[in-house]
């Protein structure tokens, strides 16, 4: 049902991606607006030999700053990486670390103070992932593995309306709580939202080569001091959020 | 003797009936059963002088080991007099001009066997203090020994102006091989002032009353036994009991803390808080406490003097303040495999019914299960599932009125230690309908229900686990029936226990078929443990859910 109804769905949300760039977006209302902020220096950081993947993740964690991290193949999770240096500014570490690794860059966000890493060839299905609208998105106030499983609940909403969608979440007591709400914002922009917001990184996974075999496992994690959603590093690094095949 | 029968002894008739000579001894009387039934009184009397006095006797148990009496680093058996009057008499004592006083310490050995005694004098008066060490006596079977000191004072270099002597009396001998008596008259008897030997030590004494009126004042010593500085607190009660005055001083090994209470009250001397006691204040109760750990290593003395008969009252002995039932905090452990909590042995002080930790005494911890429970110094670490007593042996100080000896102790408790086993729901949080329009779960056209629970793991007898740090994370797999269409189940992160062991459920499905739907989606979780130890994680008993556009519920709750 999900594969012969797919093409036509992503069509219209095509369009809507289009509307949704043009309209002026709740998420950005008040995230910082790039160039506005002096960029951030980084005092000291320094990695040796570790996958270009931890190494970001390291950089984040330490310098508390957001990231995106699209993953695609596997030269982000294998490809070894070193960096050291102290007072230099966070774009400047960030490009050091990407520039090891082949068919990567890096970019500022343009409506967040997020930094992308992407493949410098993003293949459509993250594309298309990436730019699902999702039309409301809160207003509410929970944890980041909340805030990321609604997420999630209405992407499968987009992707496949028949299907539902149950589960759990197990939180501590003491989580920290997030205030978001986002209208017709992409999937990219929201999890931007949650990237700034955590001061944290979000990190897709491989995709299937077509949205209609995305399995019901997240295929985002997020990592943060206030917790971490989704796969940990090697279950990103492994597999493809494909659905198993249907008999 | 007969029951209830007081029998009277005339000493002089003793010792002319039994040819003895000399002008000093010893008396004892012994009862093979039932000492405690026995007590006895011994009065002295001068009709030419016109004085009387009430002469020491002390209770001896030949059972009793040094362990039980001696403490506070003090390796052998130490008695102290701590108000010893010298030959020139304070000023403060109220005795006539020029009364001179002869010091005088009688020791007395109690055994058929050949003892011996190390004595030392701290004197303080007008210009300053020091020490005197007398020679080393030894005593012979049942001897008596007097010690002249106020004709010794010169030759110990202890000048005229001094007023007043700690006397400590230190021997290898068992507690109460000797005994000892420090008195000072005066030639006629007339006036004199007597303090008294005693071992004990203690962490906390009541007592009173102290006067100071127009015919009264009391003097009072606060001497520290022990072989390291310590905190002494000691507080007046007055007004019924509603007032307080306190003083807190550091006191040196060896050294005292002087108190003239006429004096407090007449110069209006402030206590550590800044309160004077009143100017027309003429009693008070106190208690004393060593504010450093137990056993306590304190000692009180105290003079009330009679001012018009140049003697003084027989001062009611402080009460020793013991702990007569010390247990475990907690009183019985629930721990998981790794985890290590804390444990003290807690007494109930008897003279103000407060709880005090007292795991200072107890030097000795064990498991009687290393294998299931290590049990070291105020730890308890869970090592491998099972059942064992954890146990604590020391030596508490307890009281009996004003004697203050220490009683070989061992208080136990249970210990299990827990297999994560399953969970339970502690309370529902919030549980509701979810639609695009109520709640943002769910979007578009689909709705469901919402549920937050709270929970505990529990262990493998049912008991909740309460303990912090364990690491949750789960795996949901749908069953049959699913009527609702369900096949996303994300699992989501972790979750760590809280303090209570505590943590945060959250359920929910969305779906199309919601609300009209009356079908159930069947899906079973199963929760892995890891505990804050670390190791291997324990697979809980999988929880069946039943997801309704109406309900959720979890093993039918």
């Amino acid at each position: 049902m999900a594969s012969s109804e797919g093409p036509r769905f992503m069509k219209l949300k095509l369009i809507l991606l289009v509307l949704a760039c043009s309209a002026l977006c709740t998420a950005q209302q008040h995230d910082e607006k790039p160039g506005e902020e002096r960029e951030l220096l980084v005092t000291q950081f320094s990695i040796s030999g570790v996958p270009a993947i931890q190494g970001l993740l390291e950089l984040s964690r330490s310098e508390s700053v957001p990231l995106g991290i699209v993953v695609d193949g596997d030269r982000l999770c294998k490809t070894q990486v070193s960096y050291s240096g102290s007072n230099v500014p966070l774009s400047f570490v960030v490009k050091s670390i990407v520039g090891q690794v082949p068919g990567y860059s890096w970019e500022r966000a343009q409506d967040s103070p997020v930094l992308l890493v992407t493949p410098v060839s993003v293949r459509p299905a993250t594309e298309q992932f990436l730019n699902i609208v999702d039309h409301r998105y809160g207003p509410m106030k929970a944890n980041l593995q909340t805030l990321a499983l609604t997420l999630w609940v209405h992407i499968r909403y987009v992707l496949y309306p028949d299907q539902g969608t149950a589960g759990s979440i197990l939180s501590s007591k003491d989580d920290r709580e997030f205030e978001l709400e986002a209208r017709d914002a992409t999937v990219r922009q929201i999890l931007d939202r949650m990237a700034a917001l955590a001061k944290g990184t979000w990190v897709l996974r491989p995709l299937p080569p077509t949205l209609a075999k995305l399995a019901g496992d997240l295929p985002f994690a997020i990592f943060s001091s206030f917790g971490q959603v989704g796969s940990d590093l090697g279950g990103l690094c492994s597999t493809e959020a494909e659905q198993p095949a249907r008999k | 003797m007969a029951a209830h029968q007081t029998t009277r002894l005339d000493v002089r008739e003793l010792v002319a009936a039994a040819g003895l000579s000399g002008h000093y001894g010893g008396i004892q009387f012994a009862v093979p059963a039932n000492a405690g039934a026995l007590d006895s009184v011994h009065l002295m009397y001068d009709e030419t002088a016109r004085s009387s006095a009430l002469m020491e006797m002390f209770s001896r148990d030949p059972a009793a080991t040094l362990q039980e009496r001696t403490w506070a680093g003090n390796k052998q058996w130490t008695t102290w007099a701590p108000m010893l009057a010298l030959r020139t008499p304070d000023p403060a004592a109220g005795l006539p001009p020029r009364t001179v006083l002869q010091p005088t310490i009688l020791v007395r050995n109690t055994t058929a066997k050949k003892l011996s005694a190390s004595l030392t004098i701290s004197w303080r008066g007008d210009s300053g203090r020091g020490q005197a060490k007398l020679p080393e006596l030894g005593l012979a079977p049942f001897a008596t020994q007097e010690l002249q000191i106020g004709t010794m004072q010169k030759q110990l270099g202890i000048p005229d102006d001094a007023h007043w002597a700690l006397v400590t009396l230190t021997s290898p001998a068992l507690p109460d091989d000797l005994m000892a008596i420090a008195s000072s008259y005066d030639a006629s008897g007339r006036y004199g002032l007597e303090t008294r030997f005693s071992d004990n030590l203690g962490g906390h004494f009541v007592g009173g009353e102290w006067l100071a009126d127009a015919t009264h004042n009391t003097l009072a010593a606060v001497t520290n036994g022990g072989t390291k500085a310590t905190d002494a607190r000691l507080t007046l009660h007055y007004d019924n009991g509603q007032q307080k005055y306190e003083m807190q001083q550091t006191i040196q090994p060896g050294e005292q803390m002087w108190v003239n209470f006429a004096d407090l009250i007449h110069h209006g001397v402030p206590d550590r808080k800044g309160n004077v006691l009143p100017a027309d204040l003429n009693s008070a109760t106190y208690d004393l406490q060593d504010l450093n750990p137990s056993p306590g290593s304190l000692m009180q003395g105290t003079l009330v003097l009679d001012n018009v008969w140049g003697n003084q009252v027989q001062p009611q002995l402080p009460e020793c303040c013991g702990f007569p039932s010390p247990a475990w905090d907690p009183d019985s452990y629930e721990i998981g495999v790794g985890g290590v909590f804390p444990g003290y042995i807690e007494g109930v002080d008897e003279c103000n019914d407060q709880l005090e930790n007292i795991s200072y005494d107890f030097s000795a911890w064990s498991s009687k299960n290393p294998a299931v429970a290590a049990v070291t110094t105020e730890q308890v670490q869970g090592v491998s599932p099972g059942f064992t007593t954890g146990s604590a042996g020391g030596w508490v100080l307890e009281g009996s009125g004003d004697i203050c000896a220490e009683r070989d102790v061992q208080v136990s408790v249970p210990i299990t230690v827990q297999v994560p086993t399953a969970s339970r729901i502690t309370q529902t949080l919030s549980s509701h309908s979810v639609n695009s329009a109520n709640f943002p779960t769910c979007t578009g056209t689909q709705a469901g229900w919402y549920r937050q629970v709270e929970k505990i793991v529990t262990d493998q007898n049912g008991a909740d686990i309460v303990l912090s740090g364990q690491n949750l994370s789960e795996t949901v797999t749908v069953g049959t029936p699913n009527d609702l269409g369900i096949t996303g189940t994300p699992q989501m992160g972790t979750a760590v226990t809280d303090e209570s062991g505590n943590f945060d459920d959250t359920f929910f499905v969305c779906s199309s078929s919601c609300p009209a739907s009356s079908g159930q989606t069947d899906l079973s979780q199963t929760i892995s443990d890891v505990l804050p130890s670390g190791g291997n994680p324990y697979n809980l008993s999988p929880n069946a859910l039943v997801y309704k556009c109406t309900s959720i519920t979890i093993n039918g709750q």
